[in-house]
């Protein structure tokens, strides 16, 4: 927020985007740019310090670090994309229909949103998890699961909002079909504060894919994911530990340029701290920074 | 006395909300793929067969209707009897009575240090507001946001323990051992609640009747301290309440970093092996922990602000 | 009786605020003199600087955001210069204030006896049964039916003219030199403002107090005030005894507000 009274709203949020598409793309074109394949075990090479053909050096097992962390990127943007594209579909099909249609469906839905918003979100995952069993597919409904509700909720308090604005009664009158009027007024007034709370959301997926990973819940052992490399190499934090260094702080810098870009985006109170109000769960430290 | 009678109803209610989630959690179980007299069989280093599953399924009720099964655990609950480990064929309840204090304590522990150090963080982001320490409560805002768990966990450990050498690394023999794992925990929880408390204060300094105490010349401690900040607490009170479900989640991935014996360990143990009875205790211990945060919350919120339970009892003394 | 004091002397009191739509001048050059058991009315729209006068009197207003100038005596003492640990012993002990809306004045979450204890211990050394016992008389002076009970509620189980009353009560506690009331009679019914009107009548027979009274109503001025003053953003337009206003209004905005007064009175008979 200081930062973007000093420089101008624009240009952070260009300066931010700019490295977040930097990220994407190194992760998208991993398979070019790193040196090594990523899961090539050389125990000839192992613990090996940064050099110019392994310029992160290798871990315990002779894997190129560097090319661990791009796949890493490739790994957990693409589980994030999935789980994230997938809670926006299915918030916006229930989310829309439960403000748009209202009454007895919509209250019904909503108290059991209410529900399960009242969990805190990782407790709820571990338990899901440990009942759906271990693994990134698993992770990955769990986190979809609970994360739709948190979707569904925000865009269900946006379309009742917006059902009640006059151009929408105007329509109404008119004669519009429900699906026109969903298509034409009410998705496209959506859009922007979607787009504001799903960058913030983002960074809390990330972490908890993270988080998950490296109690080994989720995503597993030899796939290069920042969490599980974190799990792999913590034996190794006296000795080599720029072998936690490294993925940790590319969670770091990813999670905190989302949460910047939320912020900044986000710019007016109330916006960015709706989805995260609505878990009832004051996180503060998410839109506090405004 | 209302209070206590505002107590029992909230213990009242929280009985449907574990029955509810016990037994949704129950369902789910019943409903993965994989049988629990499989996985029994298979920590158990058994062949299974057609015959040794069907014995299994005997043993462990499993060939019952699904709500006599859980009936049958709920009443063996009421012994205080969690069904025994598939792994260690222990009772269940005997490895909790060793680790929950463990968890208990650093879930605690950490909840105690967050508060202790938020209120004057808070204090004084409020006092100097868009000052120096304002900003710097910000910034920890937004780390706590930003930073994973076991990264600040690491982190902490090196540069702390190794580093400096101030305190042990793992277990939890003394006190000392304590220390790392809830900061850890509690550093998170810091950040979420200086700025409630920052907010709150900045808040009430507004209130009429805040206004109406200084113009009743009470003194600087007295003000401060029964009018502003009695009421700015409250949203940090509600927050601590339903943190505690979430530290004694947080200890999952904190216990296995310090490696301190708590239940954690043991639960994530039962979760790689599908250990079921360990996984239906965790589940009963969290709702349990959850909905017990919230309720001591609530009751705390309620002496904060009377209005809470007694609403709807004005008296009319004319 | 006849040796009159004077109690409160303001002399050209400046009120700016400083906002982010830059500086406004909220009070000019006001002066005005009380002198004790005599009541100031204060009368005009709403946003003209009322409330701001009174906080300006009790030193309340934030330094940082508002600006003032200009002198404000208790009797021999000038409050503009003091020190804020000065100004705590004078507050709610030589100057007490009303405020419009005791709904939300008091502490919803402290009984009404901890709020008038707290007001005691802030200026006497009192032991807790003689202050107890000093709550209880000024509630009993105010007419107040069952102090003791009433001590032991908290706000939001009294009615919103029970307590307005115990505010005027807590007010006159401390024995006060000066009273400022600050729209005592807005938020409430005909009937509790006629108990409220009783209750500073009590206070203004006893003689000790100045009183200075903010309102909309003119039929509170016109029982209470022996002095109005008119004010319009942030200036006396007008001054005068109540019987002089009331007849012989001489300025236009003064004439206007009686104007409406008299439609709105004739409406309610
Ligand atoms: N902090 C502030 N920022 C901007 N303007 C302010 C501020 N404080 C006071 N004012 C202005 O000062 C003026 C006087 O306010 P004041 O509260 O004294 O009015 P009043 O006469 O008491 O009105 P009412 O009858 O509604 O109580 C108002 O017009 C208000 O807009
Ligand atoms: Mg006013």
């Amino acid at each position: 927020m200081l930062m973007s009274r000093l420089l101008g709203k624009q240009l952070v949020i260009s300066v931010l985007t700019t490295l977040l598409a930097l990220i994407t793309l190194a992760g998208i074109f991993a398979p070019f740019l790193a040196p090594h394949d990523p899961n090539l075990v050389d125990l000839s090479h192992k613990l090996n310090s940064p050099s110019l053909e392994f310029p992160l050096g290798t871990d315990q097992l002779g894997r190129c670090v560097l090319s661990r962390l791009l796949y890493g990127t490739r790994v957990t943007l693409s589980l994030t994309l999935l789980i994230v594209a997938s809670c926006v579909a299915i918030a916006l099909i229930i989310g829309s229909i439960a403000g748009y249609v209202g009454g007895l469906i919509d209250n019904i839905l909503m108290r059991v949103c209410d529900t399960i918003l009242s969990f805190p979100s990782f407790i709820l995952a571990i338990c899901l998890i440990s009942i759906w069993g271990v693994g990134w597919q698993q992770m990955v409904f769990v986190l979809i699961t609970i994360q739709s509700v948190y979707y569904t909720r925000f865009i269900r308090g946006l379309v009742t909002n917006l059902r009640q604005q006059n151009y929408i009664l105007a329509a109404k009158v008119c004669g519009s079909s429900p699906f026109l009027i969903m298509i034409r007024h009410i998705i496209p007034n959506l859009l922007s504060p979607l787009v504001i709370v799903v960058t913030l959301e983002i960074g809390w997926v990330i972490m908890d894919i993270s988080a998950l990973s490296f109690i080994g819940l989720g995503v597993q052992s030899p796939t290069p994911e920042w969490g599980a490399m974190i799990n792999e190499g913590k034996s190794f934090l006296l000795s080599h530990p720029r072998l936690l260094l490294a993925p940790g702080i590319m969670i770091f810098c990813v999670v905190a340029l989302f949460n910047l870009l939320g912020e900044t985006l986000g710019g007016k109170k109330g916006t960015t701290k709706s989805i995260r109000k609505s878990k009832k769960e004051p996180v503060e430290g998410l839109g506090g920074t405004q | 006395m209302k209070l206590f009678v505002y107590v029992w109803k909230r213990l009242a209610m929280m009985v449907p909300v574990i029955l509810g989630t016990t037994f949704v959690a129950f369902l789910l179980l019943r409903l993965t793929p994989v049988d629990p007299a499989r996985a029994y069989l298979s920590v158990s280093n058994i062949i299974p067969t057609e015959e040794t599953i069907n014995l299994v399924r005997h043993q462990l009720g499993l060939d019952q209707p699904f709500w006599l099964q859980y009936v049958h655990w709920l009443w063996q609950l009421c012994h205080l009897n969690f069904g025994i480990s598939f792994i260690s064929k222990i009772p269940v309840s005997q490895e909790l009575v060793v680790r929950l204090p463990v968890t208990a304590t650093l879930a605690v522990l950490s909840l105690i240090i967050a508060i202790l150090v938020s209120i004057p963080l808070g204090i004084a982001s409020a006092l100097h507001k868009n000052k120096f320490i304002d900003h710097c409560c910000r910034l920890l805002a937004f780390l706590g946001a930003s930073l994973p768990q076991f990264l600040l966990a690491y982190l902490l450990i090196y540069f702390v323990s190794v580093k400096f050498d101030l305190f042990p690394l793992q277990g939890t023999e003394t006190w000392q051992h304590f220390v790392l794992p809830s900061i850890t925990l509690a550093l998170g929880l810091i950040a979420t609640y200086s700025r409630l408390l920052r907010n709150g204060l900045l808040e009430s300094l507004e209130e009429p009747f805040v206004l109406y105490a200084k113009a009743r010349g009470l003194g600087t401690v007295a003000l401060m301290g029964r009018h502003v900040l009695r009421h700015a607490i409250r949203p940090v009170v509600t927050a601590a309440g339903m943190n505690l479900g979430k530290l004694f989640a947080g200890t999952v991935i904190v216990e296995q970093i310090f490696a301190m014996p708590g239940i954690g360990g043991y639960f994530l143990e039962a979760v790689y092996h599908r250990d079921y009875p360990v996984i239906q205790s965790f589940v009963l211990i969290m709702a349990i922990v959850f909905v017990l945060g919230n309720l001591i919350a609530d009751v705390v919120q309620a002496y904060l602000d009377p209005r809470l339970t007694q609403q709807g009892t004005r008296k009319q003394v004319e | 009786m006849n040796q009159k004091e004077i109690v409160l002397d303001v002399k050209g009191l400046d009120v700016q605020v400083h906002s982010n739509q830059g500086k406004l001048q909220v009070v000019q050059d006001l002066s005005f003199q009380i002198e004790s058991g005599k009541v100031l009315g204060i009368v005009g729209e709403s946003g003209c600087g009322k409330s701001i006068t009174c906080l300006a009197i009790l030193q309340l207003l934030d330094r940082v955001q508002y600006v003032t100038q200009g002198s404000i005596r208790l009797k021999e003492l000038e409050l503009t210069n003091r020190t804020e640990a000065q100004l705590q012993k004078i507050r709610g002990k030589e100057i007490s204030l009303i405020l419009q809306n005791p709904m939300n004045a008091f502490n919803p979450a402290l009984t009404i006896e901890k709020q008038f204890l707290e007001t005691i211990y802030a200026h006497s050394k009192l032991s807790r049964k003689q202050a107890h016992d000093q709550a209880v008389k000024s509630l009993d002076e105010m007419n107040l039916p069952n102090p003791k009970e009433l001590l032991k509620q908290y706000p939001f189980e009294l009615s919103g003219g029970m307590l307005q009353r115990v505010m005027i009560a807590l007010s006159i506690c401390m024995k006060p030199m000066l009273l400022l009331a600050d729209e005592p009679t807005t938020a409430l019914d005909s009937v509790n403002r006629h108990h409220v009107v009783e209750a500073l009548q009590i206070i203004k027979k006893q003689e000790k107090t100045a009183i200075l009274l903010v309102s909309h109503d003119l039929n509170v001025i016109h029982e209470l005030a022996d002095e109005v003053a008119v004010m319009k953003k942030g200036q006396f337009v007008e001054t005068g005894s109540v019987a002089q206003l009331f007849s012989n209004p001489k300025h236009e905005y003064t004439k206007l507000l009686l104007d409406a007064r008299l439609t709105t009175g004739t409406r309610n008979e």
